[in-house]
């Protein structure tokens, strides 16, 4: 017994032991990355590391202005620019904190996403729940390097923006295992949301460099086909994208009554596709149910009424027809499948999938969609009869 | 004045003569010695060998007198000073033997040594007769007065105890809020008074030994008849009366030679100094062993749950009770693993912390110069030496030790960046965390404990840190107290017992005791027997 727990020990120590030791203070804390192309087709990365309160100016002093340090490097994979980085770094990047990886819309057109996937799959420390966002053609350098002031980090503000919104709106946002879920799915292609600067205030100063007037917007939604992104989406697509896939919880929208305007807040949206052979063609039924509360009216309606009640039900189901109607519009201009039919296809009827999976483009365009809407207005939210 | 002089040099010699060691017999009188020895008739013979065996003591008394005014005949009383009440020598023997007597019409001597002899004159309580010297001098030696008469070939050893003591007072080491308050004191017959107080039954027993081949301690052992299981009382006894040893000082003396594992770091014998501790004990079928000249109890079998609880859970309301019983668990678990815990996720882990923890323990470990590892055991071992140092030092000093100990551990090591303050604050958890624990034994050893995890936590991180908690848990599970399992209730489990250990159910709901202790189980139902 003794000689079994003296090798057990020498055991646990050599085997292992504490070759991964690191003291905490040697790290370099990266909250948010970036991966975009340079002009030689080579792969820049650039990575945002949060700075310690005392290092950063107004406390400390003598520190740096912004409250993170930029890093930038390019190769021919994420890894070599990384390796190429640590050289004037004077910390070891430690990658388990980062918050959002930002990709650049001309690297995802031309090279396409999973190679770049690849290496947050394969690193140990980068989590699959890190959310990924897709920055507009040449704003991927100015969108990491904008400083807020807000006096934190940038990944940290990303991160609780999506957390607030995903909740809130009828955005989308996808983290890597989700993504890369999506591109291991046979008949589905992948959309991801997008970032952009926007101003604001209402009018923006160019002389205004330093970002101060300046904040993020996370609205777009990038659509792609096989690996390759190929488009961005409208304000209607995008709702009409959140309400067929019933990804979101739920949002504010608006319709129009009487020319004037009537805010409704979805609370509850319940999709369902349902993929139907006939005659050896297929149609899709699309069946979204809503719940939904008055937000906000500018008409003299009384919703004590039922049939007033009905009648802004079927407006709010006209709309999100219109909006359904978009996106399939889009879908089917784009030839790229990002709302999945063929996925339901595939698991409803496996075998007529893999028969049709290759040609699936050709039919695509000319498949019959029904549009189902059913909507429900629970809460007028009403104070008195006005 | 030459007179004076010389005087003076006569007495000075007088006194260095009285300083010089007196003669003492240099016999040593053993256990088998004394065996054979009778009382004799004849008192001048008896008054030798006394003075043979203990008559070189200053503190021994000889007082000699004579009965009767007829027919006199002389008798010796012999008692230890200080050992016996003097009043009770004046009033109950010396005046009824020297006064007394003649009043009642009894004037020869051979006239009083009758009444003696049926009990009258002498107005002690206990009195007993005795015809071996061993006897007699165990009496005397334990504050008994002696008493030899001429031409009676016993001894009367009358019960006259009188001996300074503490009074009884409040519990210093297990307080409580609500309930009794009481202690136990050094006196072993004013703690039985004390339990006896308590559990006011025919089947409570107190049976005693002698242990300790010098200092002859009583070691009393006490249970209920019909709810403590004889099988544990004889063990119990067994053991105790294995004890090979000069000298019980306390009764951790005993704890040590009776404990089933002497080699595991946890104590396996509860010990309190509550009386009402030690009766609940008695009424859920433990043994109960109490120690002359020292305070503190011994609880059989003490089990690890019975060691994390303490007296006030049964005095407060049970809401409360539970929910203080769960946070003493949740304590003694920081107690053994937050410093471990904070070392493996500090140097290996750097991913289970939250980014924004992560950031305030670097900056606060900027400047530090010493590793993570090295930082803690520093904290910890100048924590352990504070501590030490407080527990030893006189009290009035004591207060310069939390003065020192606070200044210069929490701010000036802070401020010099020597710790940092995340350091400071895990090691002040822990060290509250153990404040919590009611009994000390236990709480040593997870003060003990916490040294081991650490090295595990910092050379292998969670995984030695599991490695350490798994090897405590097999230890823990393969031990046992007196035939019960350490574990017990919860390994083996027993659903039943466990409405005193996880939480503590109303009073009304313990309608068995523990199951792997008592012999008969039944609390409430007493037609059940």
């Amino acid at each position: 017994m003794k000689k079994i727990m003296v090798l057990f020990i020498v055991m646990t120590y050599t085997l292992m032991g504490c070759s991964d030791s690191i003291e905490t203070e040697q790290l370099g804390i990266v909250t948010l990355m970036g991966v975009g192309l340079d002009e030689n087709k080579d792969i820049t990365v650039v990575i945002q590391e949060k700075l310690l309160e005392n290092q950063v100016t107004g406390t400390g002093g003598g520190g740096s202005t912004t409250p993170f340090l930029l890093y930038k490097g390019s190769g021919r994979t994420i890894s070599e620019a990384l390796q190429k980085m640590a050289t004037d770094a004077h910390h070891r990047f430690y990658f388990s904190h980062i918050k959002i990886i930002i990709l650049d819309e001309v690297l995802l057109r031309t090279n396409g996403i999973k190679d770049i996937l690849d290496f947050y799959e394969r690193n140990q420390e980068v989590r699959l729940s890190t959310w990924l966002l897709i920055s507009p053609k040449g704003k991927l350098e100015k969108i990491i390097s904008t400083d807020l002031g807000y006096n934190t980090d940038t990944g940290t503000i990303l991160e609780e923006i999506i957390t607030l919104e995903k909740n809130n709106s009828f955005y989308n946002y996808n983290n890597i295992s989700t993504v890369t879920e999506i591109l291991n799915t046979s008949g589905r292609e992948l959309f991801a949301s997008g970032i952009n600067t926007v101003c604001k205030h209402l009018e923006c100063k160019s002389s205004d460099k330093n970002g101060a007037n300046e904040k993020f917007d996370l609205r777009d939604t990038a659509v792609f086909k096989d690996t390759k992104m190929i488009g961005w989406l409208s304000t209607e697509e995008r709702r009409g994208l959140s309400l067929i896939t019933g990804t979101v919880k739920g949002g504010e929208m608006t319709i129009p009554i009487k020319n004037k305007a009537l805010s409704l807040r979805v609370t509850k949206i319940k999709s369902k596709i349902e993929p139907e052979i006939e005659k050896g063609k297929v149609h899709i039924n699309i069946n979204v149910d809503l719940t939904s509360r008055i937000l906000e009216s500018q008409t003299k309606l009384d919703f004590t009424d039922e049939n007033t009640i009905k009648m802004i039900e079927q407006i709010q189901i006209k709309e999100i027809k219109k909006d359904i109607t978009a996106i399939l519009k889009k879908s089917r201009e784009l030839k790229s499948d990002f709302l999945g039919f063929g996925n339901y296809v595939n698991m409803r009827y496996p075998l007529f999938w893999r028969k049709m999976k290759n040609e699936w483009y050709s039919y695509y365009p000319d498949i019959k969609v029904n549009i189902n809407v059913h909507s429900k207005i629970e809460n007028t939210g009403k104070v008195h009869n006005a | 004045m030459f007179f004076n002089i010389k005087n003076r040099n006569h007495k000075n010699k007088d006194v260095t003569k009285k300083n010089s060691m007196p003669s003492a017999s240099l016999e040593v009188y053993t256990e088998a010695k004394l065996e054979g020895i009778k009382i004799s008739n004849s008192i001048i013979e008896n008054i030798e060998i006394i003075n043979k065996i203990v008559g070189e003591n200053t503190d021994l008394v000889t007082r000699h007198f004579t009965l009767g005014r007829n027919k006199l005949i002389p008798a010796v009383l012999f008692y230890f000073d200080n050992m016996i009440d003097s009043a009770h020598i004046d009033l109950n023997i010396i005046q009824p033997l020297l006064t007394d007597a003649y009043t009642s019409g009894l004037t020869t001597g051979p006239e009083i040594i009758k009444a003696i002899e049926l009990g009258n004159i002498i107005s002690r309580g206990q009195m007993t007769k005795v015809n071996e010297m061993k006897t007699l001098t165990n009496g005397l030696l334990e504050g008994d007065a002696v008493l030899l008469i001429e031409s009676v070939n016993e001894a009367y050893v009358l019960s006259a105890k009188g001996y300074a003591h503490r009074a009884v007072t409040v519990s210093d080491i297990e307080p409580v809020v609500n309930g009794p308050k009481d202690a136990f004191i050094e006196v072993l017959s004013v703690n039985l008074s004390l339990i006896r107080r308590r559990i006011h039954s025919p089947n409570l027993v107190f049976q005693s030994l002698k242990v300790g081949k010098v200092t002859q301690t009583t070691v009393c052992v006490a249970y209920i008849k019909g709810i403590c299981s004889t099988e544990l009382v004889t063990e119990v006894w067994s053991r105790i009366s294995k004890i090979d040893i000069d000298g019980i000082l306390g009764s951790n003396y005993i704890e040590e030679f009776i404990s089933d594992e002497p080699f595991s770091v946890f104590p396996q014998v509860r010990n309190t100094d509550r009386p009402d501790v030690a009766s609940a004990a008695l009424l859920e079928g433990r043994v109960v062993i109490v120690v002359d000249n020292t305070p503190k109890i011994l609880i059989l079998p003490g089990e690890f749950f019975s060691l994390l609880q303490s007296a006030e859970d049964y005095y407060n309301r049970y809401f409360f009770s539970t929910v203080i019983r769960l946070l003493r668990y949740l304590a003694v678990f920081i107690a053994l693993t937050l410093p471990a815990f904070y070392l493996a996720a500090a140097n290996f882990h750097q991913e289970l912390i939250p980014t924004d923890l992560l950031v305030s323990i670097i900056s606060a470990r900027t400047g530090v110069p010493f590793p993570n590892f090295l930082e803690a055991f520093l904290m910890e071992g100048t924590f352990e030496i504070l501590r030490e140092a407080g527990v030893r030092l006189p009290r009035p000093i004591g207060q310069a030790v939390s003065i020192v100990g606070g200044l210069v551990i929490g701010q000036a090591a802070v401020q010099a960046s020597i710790v940092s303050p995340l350091m400071v604050i895990v090691v002040s958890l822990t060290a509250i965390a153990t404040f919590t624990i009611p009994q000390y034994n236990i709480s040593q050893s997870i003060r003990l404990l916490r040294f081991p995890l650490m090295i595990l936590g910092a050379t292998l991180g969670l995984y030695g840190l599991m490695l350490g908690l798994l090897f405590l848990l097999i230890h823990l599970a393969s031990i046992r107290s007196f035939g019960t399992p350490y574990l017990a209730p919860l390994s083996p489990l027993k659903l039943s017992d466990l409405k005193d250990t996880v939480i503590r159910a109303p009073l009304w709901v313990h309608i068995k005791r523990p199951s792997e202790i008592a012999r008969n189980k039944n609390r409430m139902d007493s037609n059940k027997n």
